[in-house]
C-alpha cells in the first residue's frame, strides 16, 4: 500500500486517540535503605572541612536547605563571611555593649560546649521528609555567658530579638529571658553561639561561620547567619517566622516518630522484615516507641542501645550529653533510632508507629496543625511480596 | 519554489542552483529534537505536502545546578553523581500545509529519575504536547532572497499528567509561544552548502492548570508530591544562534548552535531539586549534532530520507536550573506526498 496522506492522517489520528485513551502515569519510589545502611547519628555535612569527617560515609536526612525558598530567603544571595568579616553585636537592656568575632568566641575555651542536637523542620510533614531533620555534635559558647559579660539588665529585659543578614530586611527570630538566662528550668540544655559542626567548621550553608542553636526547639529558632542580638525589654513575639508566617513562638519540638524503612510504595520482602525509624522528643527523653501492623495492637519497638549507638559512631563522646553526669541515653532532642522484627505475609500491609517520651507526652493520632509542629502518628502502606 | 514531486528530493535540488540547493538542504534539515523547554522553531518552512518526522530518546543527566546566584553547584547536597536523569522519547512531526505554512507537533514521552538523599523517585508520563504553525514571510513577498525569516505561534498543553509529584513530568500549565528566526543558506566554498540561523521569541506561561491533575499531598514536602499551589511562573525569551554545513552532497549535516531560555522575572521563585520543573529559569546552552543520511543516494523507496541523529548539548550557564549534559539520538524521515 503506497503512503499516502491520507494513511499518514489516518495513522496519526488513531496514535493519538490511542495516547488520549491510555493514561499511563506511573510513579515509583525506591528506599535507598537508608534507615539500616546509614548512621543515624551525625550525618556528614559535604561541605566540612574536617579530614575526620571527610573520611566518613556520606549522611542522609541532614539538609543545608530546602529546595524551595522560604519567605524572602534566597539562599543564594546571602553574603559569605568569614573567620575575619564576621562578627556579632550584643545591644539593648545591657551595661556594656559587646562586639564579638569569632576568635574572640573560640578563645573562650573554659565556657566552650559541644552539643548533640537533632534539628527538625516545624513544617516536616508526618510521614518521611529527607532532608527537614537531621542531627549533628554543636560546639560553641553559651549565649548566656555573653550576655552575662555584656551587663544584662535582669530585671527589665524580657525578650532576647535576633537579626541576620541573610535578606535586605534581615531575618528575625527571638527567645524568651528564660529560655536563654535560665534554660535548666526548662529541662534543656543552654542554647548556644555554635562555631562547629561535626568536628569542623559550620559551613554557610549551615549559617556559618556562627549560628544559633537551642536545644529542645525547631528549626525556626536556630538562627543562621547571625549579625546582632537585642536585650529588649518587650515581651511581644519578634520573629520572622511568627509574624509572616503564624508559626507558634512556643518553638518545643513536639514527640514524634517516623520510619525510614519500609517506606511508602516501596515493596519489601515477605517473611520476617527488620522495620527501622527514628523518634525525637525536644522536651524529654524519648521512652516508648509502639508499632502496630495492619491495624493491629501496638508493640514496643526496641530502641537502639547507647553502645550500639557509640559504636556506631565515636564521635558521639565528643557531646556532652556523653558525659555530663545524670544525662544517659536516649537524650532529650536528640533522636533515637528503633527497630522492630515483624513477620509479613505476602500481600498489602499498613504499619502505624507512634512514640512516647518520658513526660507521658504521646503522639496523637492525628494532628493537622502544622503550625505548631504536624507530629500524627506515622503510617505507612506497602506490599510485601 | 514548487511543491516535491515523487521524483524525489534529490533530484528537485540537482536540477536547482547551488546557492538555492543550499537554502533547500537546510530547510530539509533543521532540527528541533531538543525538548520543547528550549527554542523549537525555524526560520524555514516546509515545501506543499512534505511530512517531516523526528523520533528520538534523550539522556539529560545533571550532578549539579545553576543556583539563583548562578553558582554551579551539586543538584542535591546529599547526593553523590547524576541526581536528575532525564531519559525521555520525544516524537516531532512537520507538515508542509503549503509553501508558506508549516505545521508543527511535538509529544514527549517523559522518563524522569531523581535521586534523594535517602530515595530514589521516578516518574513517566506523556509530557506537554506543543502544536504550532509557522509561516515564512519573505516567501509571501514576490521577491527571490537567500534569507529567509519566519514566525511560529504554538502552545503546549499538559496530557492530564499530575502536576505536583514529585518528580511531575511538567509544570503542568499551559503555556503560548510566539517565535520568529532569520535564516540565510549559501555555500562556504563550491559544493559547501552552509546555513545559519537566529531566532528569539517569548513563551508566555499561564496560570491555566485546566489539562494536568493534582494529587492530594498532605504537605509541602512529602516524598512523593508537593502542595498544589499552581505557581504564577514568568514568561521566558527564548533565542537560538545556529550555523550548519551539509557535505558530501547533503547526505551529512554537521551543525553547532547555542540556545537558551532566559525568564524575564528574577529567578526567585524555588526551584525543587525533588521536581525539578523549570520555574523561574535562565539557561544557555551549547551543543553541537549532525545527521547522517545513508542511504541518501541509493534508490530505495522511503529509506532515502532516513536520517541518523545525534546532538549534544551542554548547559553552560544558568540560573535556577539544573547543569545538564544533554544527548538526543534520533531517527529522521521525510517524506513529500
Amino acid at each position: 500500500m503506497p503512503f499516502s496522506r491520507r494513511l499518514f492522517i489516518q495513522g496519526a489520528g488513531g496514535a493519538a486517540l490511542g495516547l488520549s485513551l491510555v493514561r499511563c502515569e506511573t510513579q515509583t519510589i525506591t528506599s535507598k535503605g537508608s534507615g539500616g545502611a546509614f548512621s543515624f547519628l551525625t550525618p556528614v555535612d559535604r561541605d566540612s572541612t574536617s579530614d575526620v569527617i571527610a573520611q566518613r560515609q556520606p549522611g542522609t536526612f541532614f539538609t543545608q536547605r530546602s529546595g524551595l525558598t522560604a519567605l524572602s530567603i534566597q539562599f543564594e544571595n546571602i553574603p559569605i563571611k568569614t573567620a575575619s568579616s564576621w562578627s556579632l553585636e550584643i545591644t539593648g537592656e545591657v551595661s556594656n555593649p559587646l562586639t564579638v568575632d569569632l576568635a574572640n568566641l573560640q578563645a573562650r575555651t573554659n565556657d566552650t560546649v559541644t552539643i548533640l542536637k537533632t534539628i527538625r523542620c516545624i513544617i516536616d510533614a508526618p510521614t518521611l521528609v529527607p532532608g527537614l531533620v537531621g542531627t549533628a555534635l554543636w560546639t560553641g559558647v553559651p549565649l548566656r555567658v555573653l550576655l552575662e559579660e555584656a551587663g544584662i539588665d535582669m530585671q527589665t529585659t524580657r525578650r532576647l530579638r535576633f537579626f541576620g543578614y541573610d535578606s535586605a530586611e534581615g531575618v528575625t527570630q527571638n527567645l524568651t529571658l528564660q529560655e536563654v538566662m535560665d534554660a535548666g528550668s526548662l529541662g534543656r540544655l543552654e542554647p548556644i553561639l555554635a562555631w562547629g559542626m561535626n568536628e569542623g567548621d559550620i559551613p554557610h550553608a549551615h549559617g556559618g561561620p556562627v549560628r544559633l542553636i537551642v536545644p529542645g526547639e525547631y528549626g525556626y529558632k536556630q538562627m543562621k547567619w547571625l549579625e546582632r542580638i537585642e536585650a529588649s525589654t518587650s515581651d511581644e513575639v519578634f520573629g520572622t517566622y511568627q509574624e509572616v508566617v503564624g508559626f507558634f513562638d512556643d518553638g518545643t519540638v513536639q514527640v514524634v516518630s517516623k520510619l525510614t524503612n519500609p517506606l511508602a510504595a516501596e515493596p519489601v520482602p515477605a517473611g520476617l522484615f527488620t522495620i527501622f525509624g527514628f523518634a525525637l522528643s525536644g522536651s524529654a527523653p524519648v521512652a516508648r516507641v509502639q508499632v502496630s501492623l495492619d491495624e493491629g495492637d501496638f508493640v514496643d519497638a526496641e530502641l537502639l542501645s547507647e553502645a550500639e549507638v557509640l559504636a556506631e559512631d565515636p564521635l558521639l563522646m565528643d557531646a556532652l550529653q556523653f558525659q555530663a553526669p545524670g544525662m544517659s541515653y536516649p537524650f532529650p532532642d536528640v533522636w533515637a533510632p528503633f527497630r522492630l522484627e515483624v513477620d509479613l505475609a505476602p500481600g498489602a500491609h499498613t504499619l502505624r508507629v507512634k512514640a512516647v517520651d518520658a513526660n507521658g507526652d504521646i503522639q496523637p493520632d492525628t494532628d493537622t496543625d502544622a503550625l505548631d509542629g504536624a507530629n500524627s502518628d506515622f503510617r505507612v502502606s506497602f506490599e510485601a511480596i | 519554489m514548487g511543491s516535491v514531486s515523487a521524483l524525489g528530493y534529490k533530484r528537485l535540488v540537482l536540477l536547482l542552483r547551488p546557492r538555492i540547493a543550499a537554502l533547500l538542504w537546510a530547510a530539509l534539515v533543521f532540527l528541533q529534537a531538543t525538548p520543547s523547554l528550549a527554542f523549537n522553531s525555524s526560520a524555514w518552512t516546509r515545501p506543499k505536502g512534505q511530512l517531516w518526522t523526528l523520533l528520538s530518546v534523550g539522556f539529560v543527566s545533571a550532578g549539579d545546578q545553576f543556583d539563583q546566584a548562578s553558582n554551579r553547584r551539586l543538584f542535591n547536597d546529599a547526593v553523590d553523581g547524576q541526581a536528575f536523569q532525564d531519559e525521555s522519547f520525544y516524537a516531532q512531526v512537520e507538515y508542509g500545509l503549503i509553501d508558506e505554512l508549516t505545521l508543527h507537533l511535538e509529544l514527549p514521552y517523559k522518563r524522569i529519575f531523581v535521586e534523594q538523599a535517602s530515595v530514589n523517585t521516578a516518574i513517566e508520563a506523556p509530557g506537554n504536547l506543543y502544536a504550532g504553525a509557522r509561516v515564512n514571510l519573505l516567501k509571501l513577498l514576490p521577491i527571490e532572497t537567500r534569507i529567509t525569516w519566519s514566525l511560529e505561534l504554538g502552545f503546549s498543553i499538559p496530557t492530564g499528567y499530575t502536576r505536583n509529584l514529585n518528580p511531575s513530568v511538567g509544570p503542568g500549565n499551559v503555556e503560548f509561544d510566539v517565535k520568529t528566526a532569520v535564516g540565510y543558506g549559501f555555500q562556504i566554498i563550491q559544493g559547501l552548502p552552509a546555513y545559519t540561523q537566529l531566532g528569539m521569541g517569548i513563551r508566555a506561561r499561564s496560570t491555566a492548570y485546566t489539562f494536568s491533575g493534582s494529587a492530594d499531598c498532605p504537605s509541602a514536602n512529602e516524598i512523593n508530591c508537593q502542595l498544589d499551589n499552581q505557581p504564577n511562573f514568568s514568561d521566558e525569551f527564548l533565542f537560538l544562534a545556529e550555523f550548519g554545513i551539509t557535505p558530501f552532497k547533503g547526505s551529512v549535516l554537521l551543525f553547532g548552535k547555542t540556545l537558551g531560555n532566559v525568564s524575564l522575572l528574577e529567578p526567585e521563585l524555588g526551584f525543587s531539586a525533588a521536581n525539578p520543573i523549570p520555574t523561574r529559569q535562565r539557561i544557555v546552552k551549547l551543543g553541537a549534532g549532525t545527521i547522517l543520511y545513508p542511504l541518501r543516494f541509493f534508490d530505495v523507496p522511503y529509506a532515502k530520507n532516513v536520517g541518523l541523529v545525534a546532538q549534544y548539548y551542554s548547559t553552560v550557564w544558568g540560573q535556577n536550573a539544573p547543569a545538564t549534559d544533554d544527548i538526543f539520538l534520533g531517527l529522521e524521515y521525510s517524506h513529500a506526498f
